[in-house]
């Protein structure tokens, strides 16, 4: 016996009113969130909106509704739903326990409800035979599909008892769905990694160019190691062209856990970790040696292409460590001439790349200089600048979400419960010849979990037939 | 073949389809039977010519018609007109739906002959298999749905009562009680149907952007359209909204669904906009 507080509270959660009124306002607020721009509050379309809309964002703004799909109001009616929804699932799972166990039996209650108030009764005197009149009924009842028992006087029919459990499974898969989707958002962790042509990249924080995660991610970066040993520019297929696609491998520990060409629609899956294509560019490895021939410093830069053009980048400036012996110094690069005749490059012999320098921090940046690859430039009496080589990197976006498997078996289990649910109706039609002091009559009651009316139309039908009689008595 | 081929097989088809609408609207006004049987067996003709055009497109641009504004209205025209020709066949008491459902088809396609008709040719991103299934039960869906509406709008035309030939027609059809359950197993299996279209599209969705669901403006009202016919379900089935009520919620139903469909990828700079306004 639940204490007179809880069963209040759960009363109040499997009310049918509120299930609509939850259904209505997760409708309306998925609309808002829709109408009112979402992004941060410093974004250029909040701004916009938040001053030619100053009285309805004295609203939005104090309930986050510019971030509408994360906002406490939000998370605290799904929380709501979460409650309601599984308060329905328990009362929907009793009562389909209930009515199945109800079906299954034959009761002496049956009995008794059918001899003394039955929903309809037709008389079985036409014919010459009473007897016939309830074979013929269980006959026409089996026609409709109709699994058969009973006894000498009754005939009782069912169908789709399964299907009684549609409901409560499917408000089951939405509660889990709901929760496995909030714990999967908690800890997931979603960035943008650069994979230089030939080189390993492990799944570890620094190695991200950015990553945002969920608040319980806690660090749970895989170590897989990932590596791209080629990239064509246009993968065709037919006559689709998928764009650029570099074949990707994922290691653990050496051993090769995947490997697959990447582009739309063909993704890398290894564990956890989801990765698909994004873009690719040329990445340049600059070297900083000695008079000696020691190497002082190396860096691979990964560049963005330039929109303007497909062969080159834009300039971009980045800092390049000498040693702890020396400053740092800036170093702009911006990459020409990048493999334009090849249709799939790794080491194009042909990539060229203006080169500036400046000591860290100054901005006074020296005369540009053209180097080919294998070509340096003196930073000073015993130090040069090397451009090694100009290969294509792929930048990768990397997903670690443990919960889209389970969630794609929800998905289905909801889906399949749903359509059982509405669309496979348990039925039952229970016929009883009852003798009285007016002659013989079947007695006849029907159920229709739909409460379909055609239901009960063709029962009585079929058992009109086998008395031989046109109308209700 | 030619763009002016296809063309003129689709206005072919439009005229034919005015043709029917202008037979359901006058059998059924002036309650000759007869001529809403010859409304049903011109859009089954008209279906001819459509289903032509879009076949020489199709070869022609190397995908379904799902692409622009022309290519999805006129396939959503194409499938209402196909549904209007099954339900008179399952049904032939039901044909006289097509007096709601064909004058809907004409203006999607009478909409969708005054847009860019452009090749359109489909990238890498649409080169899927769930694209085919999530396409397919979207059309599925909005069948069923713009069918539970016309049924709805049918129940509340007889419950208005009246007599006169437009009665004299609605009689025809199934019984207030079996015309309101047909509405609700066409809203239901509407739903199931949506609900495998958006499940499909967030596998999809997983598959080409590496994340299922991403509050998108047509995912969310893709969301609030399911939320709309899950919330009439819960009407009728566990408050026993029946008849009038549930009618009525059918009816305002519909219009969520095609403003979803229709309206949201040109109002909305989505990433999922590209379909209606072309890449």
């Amino acid at each position: 016996m639940l204490p007179p507080a809880i069963s209040t509270v759960l009363r109040a959660l499997r009310s049918r009113q509120l299930a609509v009124s939850l259904i209505g306002f997760f409708a309306v607020y998925g609309v808002v969130g829709t109408i009112i721009p979402q992004g941060p509050p410093d974004s250029t379309p909040v701004r916009t909106w938040a001053v030619a809309y100053p009285l309805a964002e004295s609203v939005a703004g104090p309930l986050a509704l510019h971030t509408a799909f994360a906002s406490p109001l939000f998370l605290a009616f799904a929380g709501l739903l979460v409650a309601c929804t599984s308060a329905c699932a328990i009362e929907r799972t009793r009562r389909a326990l209930m009515l199945a166990r109800g079906m299954r039996e034959l009761s002496a209650r049956l009995d008794e409800r059918l001899r003394d108030r039955p929903q309809v009764r037709i008389s079985a005197t036409a014919g010459d035979d009473p007897a016939a009149a309830l074979e013929g009924a269980r006959s026409g009842l089996q026609g409709l599909r109709l699994r058969l028992r009973g006894h000498e006087r009754l005939s009782d029919g069912i169908s789709g008892t399964w299907a009684l459990f549609g409901s409560p499974l499917f408000h089951w898969s939405i509660v889990a769905l709901m929760l496995v989707a909030a714990a999967g958002q908690a800890m997931r962790s979603e960035g943008s990694i650069g994979l230089p042509v030939g080189d390993r990249v492990a799944d570890e924080r620094a190695n991200y160019l950015q990553v945002s995660e969920g608040p319980y991610f806690g660090e749970r970066f895989t170590g897989v190691e990932l590596i791209a040993t080629d990239i064509v520019r246009h993968f065709k297929v037919g006559d689709v062209d998928y764009g650029a696609a570099p074949i990707v491998a994922a290691y653990r520990d050496g051993v090769k856990l995947a490997e697959g060409r990447l582009h739309p629609n063909s993704p890398l899956r290894a564990g956890s970790l989801l990765v698909h294509m994004a873009d690719f560019g040329p990445a340049a490895t600059l070297a900083v040696d000695s008079a000696s021939g020691g190497e002082i410093a190396r860096d691979t830069i990964l560049l963005d292409r330039s929109p303007d053009t497909s062969s080159g980048t834009a300039p971009n400036e980045f800092s390049l460590g000498m040693g702890p012996a020396s400053p740092a110094i800036d170093v702009r690069i911006q990459v020409i001439a990048y493999s334009d005749a090849a249709d799939r490059s790794t080491t194009p012999a042909v990539s060229r790349a203006i080169i500036e320098t400046a000591t860290a921090g100054s901005g006074a940046y020296g005369p540009p200089v053209t180097l080919a690859v294998g070509e340096s430039l003196p930073l000073s009496r015993d130090a040069r600048l090397l451009l090694l080589g100009v290969k294509d990197w792929a930048r990768v976006s990397v997903t670690n979400d443990w919960s889209v498997a389970p969630i794609y078996v929800l998905f289905c289990t909801a889906t399949l419960a749903l359509a059982v649910a509405v669309l496979v109706p348990a039925r039952r039609a229970s016929v009883m010849l009852v003798e009285t002091d007016s002659g013989w009559f079947l007695h006849v009651a029907t159920w229709h979990s739909r409460g379909d009316p055609m239901f009960r139309e063709r029962v009585l039908r079929v058992v009109r037939e086998a008395a031989g009689v046109r109308e209700d008595s | 073949m030619s763009l002016t081929v296809e063309i003129a097989l689709v206005w072919s088809a439009v005229f034919i389809y005015a043709a029917s609408t202008v037979l359901f609207a006058v059998g059924t006004v002036f309650g000759r039977d007869r001529l809403v049987g010859f409304g049903v067996a011109l859009a089954a003709v008209g279906i001819v010519p459509h289903a032509v055009a879009f076949a020489i497109r199709w070869v022609r641009v190397g995908h379904a018609p799902f692409l622009g504004f022309y290519e999805v209205v006129s396939a959503y025209a194409f499938a209402t007109v196909v549904t209007t020709v099954l339900v008179a066949w399952w049904r032939p008491q039901l044909r006289s739906l097509g007096t709601v459902l064909m004058p809907l088809s004409l203006l999607a396609l009478g909409a969708s002959m005054l847009a860019d008709k452009t090749d359109e040719v489909a990238g890498g991103m649409l080169s899927s298999w769930w694209l085919t299934v999530h396409v397919t039960f979207a059309k599925l869906s909005y069948s069923s749905f713009i069918v539970a509406f016309a049924l709805a709008v049918v129940f509340l035309l007889r419950a208005k009562g009246g007599g006169g030939k437009l009665a004299n027609v609605l009689d025809k059809l199934p019984s207030q009680d079996a015309v309101d359950d047909l509405s609700y197993r066409f809203a239901a299996v509407g739903l199931v149907f949506q609900t495998v279209m958006i499940v499909s599209g967030a596998i999809w969705a997983n598959e080409s952007w590496g994340r299922y669901w991403g509050w998108d403006p047509i995912e969310t009202w893709s969301l609030v359209t399911w939320l709309v016919y899950s919330g009439y379900l819960h009407f009728r089935l566990t408050m026993g909204w029946r008849g009038k009520k549930s009618a009525w919620l059918l009816v305002g139903a519909l219009p969520v669904m095609i403003f979803t469909l229709l309206v949201v990828p040109i109002v909305y700079n989505s990433i999922h906009g590209a379909y209606l306004r072309g890449l």
